[in-house]
């Protein structure tokens, strides 16, 4: 069942995306970002959560879900330390993928070679 | 080339959904015990929910520790089928200290838990240890 | 010639020429985007039940190694020259998921590993990165400031 539930909101998700690139001709960065602010404005709703209950990877894998994970972090810490915390805290949850994709991309560029 | 490429990566997905499947299928396959009149009691109100699928109860002392298997389409609503969850357990048993879970780890490990000691594999040293991993599973 | 004779040729021109413009196939980008990126998704799945039921993780903080991983492919495929083969048959479908990020993060860090480290790699990487991050965290911040303003005038 959740196999379906991801396929579905996760491709729905890229068609958005996709949507973005050719109707409203935003180039990718641009895309990108709107993703993913649209990722952190659906948490502040309170509406990202039940989607990834709901969808599982569907909701956690596209770029949507940073902007979920900052404001997640952000007001995790928010609770306990007041405002202060949003800003120690936004960080905190993303670590892994940010951290992820610094790392590998860097030892990447020093074992692979450029193609033609 | 393109049309190999396709056909590689092709396998490769349904090996890994297979892979993946094949893992999913250890948790429902364990027979469940009951282990007190108490446990059988919380799991019946558990599944009495509509949204509720099947119900695991374990009871240590004056702690309960549930965890339930929610129907697909009701995770939406996870988050307030919880907290009802935690109100019927807590009303019936208000001594008790109750930790109610929907998530599929907890679940997952309390029915091998509920398992091992249907079938007395396991000391209540182990348990107490169990347990307390359980409830790490339970947060969040 | 009047105005509107030259009007005229314009707009016969204009005719002619729009029945031979490429049509943007926006329905059938969106096809393709949806299978591919609901198939990243399913792979992302499949990865998150593995660590879920072989390691210690429960649902929430499976995500983490799952994104990881996830990350760490991409990468792999990027290096190996294959990712752009798949990134231009399905556009928004592996731009979107981390995906996207990741072998922008990757490709320019390869692309530009002739310049150094410091000044090659290091400031080229986050080409596309760099917005998203920023949007990300502003954005963020201002939601979780509008919340907890909210929460705090509430309680």
């Amino acid at each position: 069942m959740m196999y379906f539930w991801a396929f579905v909101v996760g491709g729905l998700i890229c068609v958005i995306g996709q949507l973005l690139i050719d109707v409203a001709k935003l180039p990718p960065g641009h895309t990108l970002s709107a993703l993913v602010v649209g990722g952190a404005v659906l948490d502040g709703i309170g509406w990202y959560e039940p989607l990834i209950d709901f969808a599982g990877a569907g909701a956690t894998v596209p770029i949507t879900s940073f902007g979920n994970s900052l404001v997640h972090g952000a007001m995790a810490e928010a609770e306990q330390h007041g405002i202060v915390g949003i800003i120690t805290g936004i960080f905190e949850v993303t670590s892994a993928g940010i951290s992820a994709a610094i790392i590998f991309s860097f030892l990447a560029a020093l074992i692979f070679k450029p193609k033609g | 080339m393109r049309k190999n490429f396709r056909i590689i990566i092709g396998m490769n997905v349904v090996f890994l959904i297979l892979l993946a499947a094949g893992c999913n299928q250890q948790a429902s396959e364990l027979p469940q015990h009951v282990i007190n009149e108490e446990t059988n009691e919380a799991e019946e109100l558990l599944k009495d929910m509509d949204p509720i699928t099947s119900a695991v109860v374990i009871t240590n002392d004056d702690k309960m520790y549930a965890a339930a298997e929610v129907k697909h389409m009701n995770r939406f609503q996870l988050e307030s089928i919880r907290k009802q969850g935690y109100n019927r357990l807590s009303k019936r048993w208000p001594d008790h200290n109750i930790h109610f879970s929907t998530d599929k780890k907890a679940l997952m490990e309390l029915q091998k838990l509920n398992n091992d000691m249907g079938e007395k594999k396991v000391g209540k040293k182990d348990q107490e240890k169990r347990l307390t991993k359980i409830e790490e599973f339970m947060k969040g | 010639m009047g105005q509107s004779s030259q009007e005229d040729i314009q707009k016969t021109y204009q005719q002619f020429a729009s029945k031979d413009e490429p049509k943007r196939p926006v329905i059938m980008n969106c096809i393709k985007a949806f299978i591919i990126g609901g198939l990243i998704c399913v792979i992302g799945q499949a990865i998150q039940n593995f660590y879920l039921y072989n390691f210690d993780f429960n649902e929430q903080t499976a995500s983490d190694p799952t994104v990881a991983t996830v990350i760490l492919i991409a990468v792999l495929l990027t290096g190996f020259g294959v990712y752009d083969k798949f990134a231009q048959y399905a556009g928004a479908g592996t731009a979107v998921p981390v995906t996207g990020f990741a072998n922008a993060m990757a490709s320019a860090a390869i692309e530009h590993r002739t310049e150094g480290p410091v000044f090659g790699i290091g400031s080229n990487m986050f080409k596309l990165a760099g917005p998203v991050i920023v949007f990300g965290t502003t954005a963020a911040f201002i939601v979780a400031l509008v919340k907890t303003i909210i929460i705090q005038l509430g309680g």
